[in-house]
């Protein structure tokens, strides 16, 4: 019998052609997960800069609560697209993470900007530093004046237009995440192999990508998020709390969370297909669900604002940290396991 | 056989034919794994731009980038000079000496294959193997049979490694890595099947086991050399283990007549004769070494431990392919004296080269803790280093690794005395359900 006569006999009494679960999966993933939440956060950015503009023009309570809202409301999706933490985020050219949000921002930089004579329009926040742009920027503007931020912004016009100018900046930056990631990145992770830059050589490269993803992110919301503000027993560490002009910390963290959630189930409405899909364990699906819903509910007792109950009730903090890691031991060793995303070699070859 | 008869044997003159194909082979495949690990940017990525490492030996610092460039430009050329046959002594010091330079800068460095090709290295530069010349005189058969006897040695423990059951029974780690391979086209079905990796495992075991002997009798040697091509061929294709097949499949070369290569280019065989029969001093430094050699790798049993778990006596064991093993570690920093805590990953300082084997092995575990309290040290602080680590070994659920309340800083032989590993538990059945609770 020829060899090819031989492989195809096994291949039919083995199903060879048997469809994997996996594409659709990665599809699912690129787009009901990533370029949903993209989606949402470029049409969020444009409300925020059309938001500022109208403080600009007209700068009452009313106007910088919009405005504020508009803040809080655009990074909900950027906070739950966390995971996605490769692609144009991360990757030259375009790198948009740091400029998206660079964190903590540098108070110093933004308010010598301020300061200065140098334009500070859309276009010019564009050549700036990371420290110098994006939506923490946005958020210093917007709230670091406490109370007297209104008065403040209507004292020196400059202030405003440099939180307007900033937010264009991000609307500008979120356009061109979403475009950046519909094409040629949803195509990378979905069809790597016929992809010319060979990002991905393969479709359990990309899944690899997304689960170490799931897990890298649950770590960072647990120690960092999280763990630098508590401190080291000192006492908690305020700097190190994101969001913390607008108070924002905990829901940044819950969102980062409900990101993971999304990976998991398949996309914000759970109609997709998502990794629990490729899971053929049932006890494990139903661990890692039942694990992320226990962290979500822990991560919902912690009261707000986090920078009060960090003092108040560091135990509070703590549990939702213990659900976080149980999380991220079940993600990161069982689940990683089972999708066979451990492989363990590496670059260096590897026979041990 | 008599132990008079074995001298005799040993002392025998045999072609040298098969060690000049060897000499040449090892020579190159030297050479060019010197040029291929600076032309993938590792000396970069693995030596340089990694700020801690974990050194065999305390004094193993890593050196400035154009000492570490131009001792792998080293081992290139003493690679090709081995190849010629040009200074054979000279080159092999040489290029061993290079090679294991660079082997002591890192543990994360470790692979079986450099282990192997230390030890050969070794054996050209202290026999007279390295010399062997096509048309030169005919060699001791005992040098001959020493590197047999290491290739053998590599085989038959990875064999004896394979008799487990997660090998046998539940066929991991294969399954698990078979099925990362589910995509490949046309076979990636073929290979993810439950069936194909317990044919694959008993198949492994089974080819470990028998291929020396297969090689050596000359029956059963084209058999042999055949499983080794498609062996070694089918690993490479399957799962990026860089030269390794190409040491092994000149290794098993010399299991062969030693004449072999002379067929291929209608030269005429030379025939062995009797000669001396190796010095007192040394047959007994010889049966010293191959005793060593035979022997250390079963370490692991005077020690009693679960080697794939605790991975006490895990290396230079010849444990091939044997784990699939992943984890999570988390470093507890407390200094007594205030009460405070640091908690930190790994991965913040590590590379993911480094932090993927750490998290796995506790000797690295533990040499990572040392590095954080010699780090606050530094820092006027005298601290504890404490570890939450977890583990999942083939298949098996995750559970905890390393016993979180013990201070790593303490010495090795107090932490073995507390038992600071926690024995494995669960089976290696992935779909059982005797998983352990959280």
């Amino acid at each position: 019998m020829r060899p090819v006569c031989a492989v195809a006999l096994i291949c039919t009494a083995c199903n060879c052609g048997e469809d994997s679960p996996l594409p659709p999966v990665l599809t699912d993933l690129a787009t009901s997960v990533a370029t949903s939440h993209y989606a949402t956060f470029a049409e969020r950015a444009l409300t925020m800069s059309e938001a500022t503009d109208a403080l600009c023009a007209d700068p009452t309570a009313t106007t910088l609560e919009a405005a504020r809202q508009a803040w809080w409301s655009t990074r909900e999706p950027w906070k739950r697209a966390e995971l996605v933490k490769f692609g144009p985020t991360e990757e030259f050219p375009e790198r948009l993470g740091p400029k998206l949000d660079f964190w903590p921002v540098s108070e110093e930089a933004v308010e010598e900007l301020v300061a200065s004579t140098d334009p500070v329009a859309a276009a010019d926040f564009g050549r700036q530093g990371a420290s110098r742009r994006g939506l923490p920027v946005v958020e210093y503007l917007l709230w670091s004046g406490g109370e007297d931020t209104l008065a403040g912004l209507t004292a020196t016009p400059r202030r405003c237009d440099a939180a307007a100018g900033a937010a264009t900046d991000v609307a500008s930056s979120a356009s061109t995440l979403l475009t950046t990631w519909q094409t040629p990145w949803t195509g990378r992770l979905t069809a790597p192999a016929d992809d010319p830059s060979d990002t991905y050589d393969t479709e359990q490269d990309v899944l690899d990508e997304w689960v170490n993803r799931m897990a890298f992110t649950v770590e960072n919301i647990r120690l960092t998020k999280l763990g630098k503000p508590l401190g080291d027993g000192t006492g908690p560490q305020l700097d190190a709390l994101e969001s913390r002009f607008s108070g924002r910390s905990l829901q940044d963290a819950r969102d980062a969370l409900d990101g993971v959630a999304h990976a998991w189930r398949g996309g914000v409405d759970e109609a997709g297909n998502g990794v629990e899909d490729l899971v053929t364990d049932p006890a494990l699906t139903e661990e890692v669900s039942s694990l992320i819903e226990i962290a979500s509910t822990r991560l919902g007792e912690v009261p707000e604002p986090l920078s009060t109950t960090l003092t108040v009730e560091p135990e509070v903090v703590q549990r939702a940290q213990d659900a976080l890691r149980i999380l991220q031991v079940a993600i990161q060793v069982d689940l990683a396991q089972e999708l066979s995303v451990t492989v363990t070699f590496n670059d260096n070859d590897g026979d041990g | 056989m008599t132990l008079a008869r074995l001298c005799a044997r040993l002392g025998q003159r045999v072609d040298p034919a098969s060690l000049v194909v060897f000499r040449v082979g090892f020579g190159l495949i030297g050479a060019i794994a010197a040029v291929r690990f600076v032309a993938l940017g590792w000396v970069e990525a693995l030596l340089l731009s990694p700020t801690v490492h974990f050194p065999w030996v305390p004094w193993a610092a890593i050196p400035p980038a154009r000492v570490l460039y131009g001792l792998f430009a080293v081992q290139a050329l003493a690679g090709v000079a081995i190849a010629a046959g040009a200074r054979p002594r000279l080159a092999s010091g040489l290029w061993l000496g290079s090679f294991v330079a660079v082997e002591l800068l890192d543990k994360t460095l470790y692979l079986n294959h450099y282990v192997l090709c230390t030890l050969l290295g070794a054996t050209l530069l202290c026999t007279p193997a390295g010399s062997a010349r096509w048309r030169g005189p005919r060699v001791a058969a005992w040098v001959l049979w020493l590197l047999r006897f290491e290739i053998a040695l590599v085989y038959l423990w990875a064999g004896i490694a394979k008799v487990n059951s997660d090998w046998l029974l539940c066929a991991e780690p294969l399954t698990t890595w078979l099925q990362a391979r589910a995509g490949l086209p046309v076979l990636g079905g073929l290979l993810a099947h439950d069936a194909t990796a317990l044919a694959m495992s008993w198949g492994g075991a089974v080819y470990d086991l028998t291929v020396p002997f297969l090689l050596l009798w000359p029956r059963t040697r084209v058999i042999g050399m055949g499983l080794v091509l498609g062996f070694h061929a089918a690993v490479g294709w399957l799962f990026p283990i860089g030269i390794f097949p190409f040491v092994m499949i000149l290794g098993a070369t010399l299991l062969l007549d030693p004449s072999w290569p002379r067929r291929w280019v209608a030269d005429a065989p030379v025939p062995p004769e009797p000669g001396a029969a190796p010095s007192a001093l040394g047959s007994a430094t010889l049966a010293a070494v191959v005793l060593v050699l035979a022997l250390f790798p079963a370490r692991y049993l005077w020690w009693g431990t679960d080697v794939a778990w605790t991975e006490r006596g895990y290396r230079f064991g010849w444990r091939v392919l044997l784990n699939e093993k992943t984890g999570l570690v988390e470093y507890r920093i407390v200094e007594p004296a205030t009460e405070r805590t640091w908690r930190l990953s790994p991965s913040e300082q590590l590379t993911p080269l480094q932090h993927q084997r750490m998290r796995t092995e506790p000797d690295l575990i533990r040499d990572y803790a040392l590095h954080l309290a010699r780090e606050h040290e530094a820092e006027g602080r005298d601290v504890e280093v404490y570890v939450d680590s977890w583990a999942a070994l083939n298949g098996r659920r995750s559970q905890r690794f390393i016993v979180p309340d013990l201070d790593l800083t303490q010495p090795m032989t107090a932490l073995q005395a507390q038992r600071w590993i926690t024995p494995l538990q669960g089976s290696c059945d992935r779909w059982g359900d005797d998983r352990q609770p959280r």
